[in-house]
């Protein structure tokens, strides 16, 4: 049937623009799978591997400290295979500049250890040797040689940096203080372990303890009984691998990847589909005499069919491998950024599977648009061979009053959107679809920007936040860093690490106790709504609440290593779904009154006077001995960089989905306009002037674009949605809502665009060949 | 003469709702190798309709219509496809050439359904196309387009050819050439050719001439001597 194929295909080539169009949208959804999945494939591979070179155990727990021989002990836990661990303290830097004040999470390197490995860029650390992440190496330029003065409790230490120094579980290293990652403030050092036991004071103790499970044994399986075993060494921490603050930040980050990288080819193939279906639908419509023709020949549903199935494959075929040239850069861009974020030392490559899979699914969509959209051939009879088909009535409505006067021209315009209401559901969708996709991807940095500017100027307006190492009544740190010069407002708070358990679960958090009155460190949920502890409650995260299943008026059991040695009862007050970050929060008075200590802080939060917060920050080190310090501006930089890949990802898909727009409403409106050469030929025959016609098309596309974004406001708000869901996590709430700017603007470009539609179709208009019209036999 | 095509007590009723036309009341009919029927009427008489049946584009609600003594299976599709793809030719008022084929290709279109074809190149210059062989129906006359959709017709080697007002939408001088090339293939082959048409005195070039009216055929006149079509005048 080569002879009918051909004409297909020659068909196609008649209609090139809406098969291009077709083509770049399908090239579109397979540019963001191919580029998206690719740089999560790399990434993920990238990961594994950092991870399996490190020989990262499979439990971690986080103890004030624990003699070395009563950790190997634990092995004897059943289904425990080895323990080992690690001293680790956080130290502050005191050489930089006098104004900084940096930390360090410092880790004792033993030579012997043969998991949870650090890497380090050169030999093993003698006594005076340091090496250091390679933010803050990167931040502080570091080199070789350079002198590094530690510091603590007032006593002076001085190292050489001897090179960088990364590991699995420090790929995203946060300070106490902070909300992201920051290497001018906090990273990880690894220094000699007997240098560090002679620092600390703790000789042959680990503050880490890290498990090696036996073959079949999961988490839950032990989880108890290490409990049980560390509980008496201050359990602070205990979370299996997944859970690892830093492993789980990264396959976070990878999840949200992936999950864009196939809801949004979804979205792109559908509209193909919708695409290529009227696109040929149309087509078939238009030819179906010819098909009575060929079925009056004697060819079979079969032959016929097959022909626009492998023209859709075709289709398929090629925007697949449009965007095979293309997807590996988008995808290489997105790996850099995960792989150099996070140190992996990966490499990018292309996967295959990946490739292939992007054509079978790109093959499979044009193949089911097609015969979605051909399937009608099966209804078409020979004998319509004989006739040509009766023009279709669409559907008649009465016309509004206002028109009923108006001339002819508008009045064909009106009937021709209700007599075509299958064009009109299409280029209104584009409208509609791309307005959607862009207003939702473009509300992000809105929503982004006021969820930070509202936590950081408004509900948590301090500007540096202080880590103790010395407690000290809350209400004394406060008046003493109201004594230094240039600060507003001061506030003592208490961060513990803890254990919250509700029958058989439990959870590990930073715990907060602030006072009644909290000034600078309020505690609202993401409708703005502000909550205060009470006594005797405790305010939960709900994403805590969920995982312990605790609802509010709900008794917990709170465990403070720090604090006491016994178990509390709370009741849970209620429960709080913060933007960013979210923990557990007490009133001070629960301190004597549940724990039986007196009321003890040891986070200081400082609000300094405008353009006084380095005046402040360098006073800070004389006035109070601290572990870190965060400014809170610097905080939120770092957490915009954290957002970044998220923008930039949105960012790309409003580009997308703008362009995507753009051509299913250009096809479609030109689709419809070649239907109505003869209509509207006739009418110039008749001596309608071009300019009429002109602004007939104008209130044509007008009507749909008015639909377009009638449809497309809601729509967004369902884009909105699965935005929101994809960036939820843990310790992110932020709910996605369009923004009037965007959608503004928005509104304004697809008013340009159908216009320009609009004007396309006017020059299409305008080389209609009245004689050619003449010809016409329908 | 043997019997090819052969209808008894045919009936067709078109449903559009509540509506039924009732195109065919009972027709009997019998076609003879080799001959030259044409059928004459007014619209809306049913003369179209039997061409449609008898070339398997519609089914019957009743009668029996048999080629070549075989019963022609109207319940079953693939019976009919395969009918009209070995035994039918069609030539239609609108040519329906396809538009995205050159007049060769349209023609060899056809060749790829028979397993006897007729060359394409030799049925194109024929019918007086050689020099354009390879123009798109889109720059070709009405005559050009049907003259090409005879030769698309003949080159299935067709057992009957089924004509559906050929010359409708041509001029005199046209419809005389296309007319000529129908009549050239009847009288050189030897194969049957049913006509429907509104114009009466291409009657005269038919063997027989089937007269419908009200869905059924009124009378059938036989013509003893049909002419060449070049010497009709209309």
């Amino acid at each position: 049937m080569k002879s009918f194929w051909k004409n297909v295909l020659r068909l196609a080539i008649r209609n090139k623009g809406s098969m291009i169009g077709a083509i770049l949208i399908i090239s579109l959804g397979m540019l963001v799978f191919g580029g998206m999945l690719n740089g999560v494939v790399c990434t993920r591979t990238a990961k594994d591997s950092y991870i399996d070179r490190a020989n990262v155990s499979d439990i971690f727990a986080s103890v004030v400290g624990i003699p070395r021989s009563a950790a190997v002990s634990l092995t004897d836990i059943k289904g425990i295979r080895s323990v080992s661990g690690k001293l680790v303290q956080n130290i502050r830097m005191a050489s930089i500049d006098s104004d900084d004040l940096t930390s360090l999470q410092v880790i004792g390197f033993d030579e012997n250890e043969s998991s949870d490995l650090v890497f380090l860029s050169g030999e093993p650390p003698r006594e005076n040797d340091i090496y250091i992440g390679p933010r803050m190496q990167k931040e502080f330029n570091f080199q070789i040689g350079d002198v590094i003065d530690l510091t603590r409790d007032g006593v002076d230490m001085k190292f050489f940096f001897a090179g960088v120094c990364d590991s699995p579980l420090y790929m995203d290293v946060i300070s106490e203080s902070a909300y992201a990652q920051d290497g001018s403030v906090y990273d990880i050092a690894v220094i000699d372990k007997t240098r560090l036991e002679k620092i600390c004071e703790k000789t042959d103790a680990y503050t880490t303890v890290t498990f090696m499970l036996e073959n079949g044994y999961e988490f839950g399986d032990v989880k108890q009984e290490i409990e049980a075993a560390l509980a008496p060494y201050g359990l602070k921490d205990l979370r299996e691998r997944k859970e690892q603050d830093s492993i789980k930040s990264v396959n976070e980050s990878i999840k949200v990847m992936l999950q864009a990288g196939v809801a949004f080819p979804v979205m792109f193939l559908a509209i193909a589909v919708f695409m290529l279906y009227s696109i040929l639908r149309k087509m078939v419509a238009r030819d179906q005499t010819l098909i009575g023709t060929m079925k009056a020949f004697g060819m079979t549903d079969g032959e016929l069919i097959s022909a626009y199935l492998v023209q859709g494959a075709a289709i398929g075929f090629l925007g697949a491998y449009l965007a095979s040239w293309i997807s590996p850069y988008f995808g290489e861009y997105l790996f850099n950024d995960s792989n150099s974020y996070y140190n992996f030392g990966g490499v990018y490559y292309t996967d295959i599977t990946i490739n292939a899979l992007s054509f079978i699914i790109a093959m499979v969509t044009g193949v089911v648009a097609s015969y979605l959209s051909v399937k009608m051939i099966l209804q078409i009879n020979p004998a319509q061979a004989m006739r040509p088909p009766a023009p279709t009535g669409g559907i008649n409505l009465r016309l509004p009053s206002f028109l009923e006067k108006a001339g002819s021209l508008a009045k064909i315009g009106f009937k021709n959107v209700t007599r075509n209401p299958i064009n009109g559901v299409l280029v209104a969708t584009a409208v509609a679809f791309s307005f959607a996709l862009v207003v939702s991807m473009g509300s992000f940095p809105g929503v982004l920007n006021k969820s930070l500017d509202m936590k950081y100027r408004v509900f948590e307006p301090f500007d540096i936040n202080v880590t103790l190492t010395r407690f000290d009544d809350p209400d004394e740190i406060a008046r003493s860093a109201m004594s230094i010069d240039g600060v507003i407002e001061a506030e003592g708070i208490g961060s513990f690490y803890g254990q919250i358990l509700k029958g058989q679960k439990s959870d590990y958090k930073m715990m907060k106790f602030v006072n009644e009155e909290v000034a600078i460190r309020k505690i609202v949920d993401k409708d703005d709504v502000y909550h205060r502890p009470v006594a005797g409650g405790v305010l939960l995260n709900a994403a805590t609440a969920k995982k312990l299943d605790v609802k509010k008026g709900d008794t917990i059991q709170i465990l403070i290593p720090e604090l006491s040695d016994r178990k509390v009862d709370f009741y849970v007050s209620d429960i709080v779904t913060e933007v960013i970050g979210g923990t557990a929060y007490f009133l001070f008075d629960s301190m004597p009154e549940c724990f039986g200590v007196p009321k003890t802080a040891n986070t200081l939060l400082i609000r300094t006077e405008k353009g006084r917060t380095n005046d402040v920050k360098a006073k800070l080190k004389e006035a109070f001995n601290s572990s870190m310090v965060t400014i809170a501006s610097r905080d939120e930089y770092c957490f915009r960089l954290d957002m970044k890949s998220t923008s930039l990802v949105t960012t790309m898909l409003m580009g997308f989905g703008l362009i995507a727009g753009a051509i299913i409403t250009y096809c479609i409106s030109m689709i419809n306009i070649r239907e109505r050469i003869t209509e509207l030929g006739t009418l110039l025959i008749l001596g309608e002037d071009h300019d009429s016609i002109g602004k007939m098309i104008i209130v044509e596309q007008m009507i749909y674009f008015l639909f377009g974004a009638v449809i497309g406001f809601p729509m967004s708000l369902g884009f909105c949605r699965v935005l929101t869901n994809l960036l939820t996590r843990d310790d992110l709430a932020m709910t996605i809502i369009p923004g009037w700017g965007v959608c503004g603007k928005m509104f304004l470009v697809e008013l340009a665009v159908v216009l320009l539609s609009g004007f396309m179709q006017f020059l299409t208009v305008e080389k209609i060949k009245l004689t050619d019209i003449l010809k016409e036999r329908c | 003469m043997s019997v090819m095509v052969k209808g008894e007590n045919i009936h067709k009723i078109y449903r559009t709702g509540d509506v039924e036309v009732h195109a065919l009341r009972g027709v009997n009919f019998e076609i003879y190798d080799g001959e030259f029927i044409v059928i004459l009427g007014p619209s809306g008489s049913g003369k179209s309709t039997l061409l449609n049946v008898v070339g398997g584009l519609e089914t019957a609600e009743d009668g029996v219509l048999t080629f070549r003594g075989e019963t022609v299976d109207w319940g079953k599709k693939s019976f009919m496809t395969e009918y009209r793809r070995k035994h039918i030719g069609f030539v239609f008022q609108f040519y329906n050439l396809l538009p995205g084929l050159t007049a060769l290709e349209n023609v060899e279109l056809a060749g790829e359904l028979s397993s006897d074809p007729l060359d394409p190149k030799k049925l194109i210059e024929d019918v007086g196309l050689a020099d354009r062989a390879k123009n798109y129906p889109s720059s070709m006359s009405g005559g050009q387009q049907q003259r090409v959709a005879i030769a698309r017709a003949l080159c299935k080697n067709p057992d009957v050819l089924l004509c559906d007002e050929p010359t409708g939408a041509l001029d005199s001088k046209t419809s005389v050439q296309v007319l000529k090339l129908l009549w050239d293939f009847n009288r050189n082959y030897k194969k049957p050719i049913i006509m429907v048409t509104h114009n009466a005195d291409i009657a005269r070039i038919a063997n027989r001439v089937f007269y419908f009216k009200d869905g059924v055929i009124d009378h059938i006149a036989e013509n003893q001597n049909p002419e060449n079509p070049e010497e009709i005048n209309w």
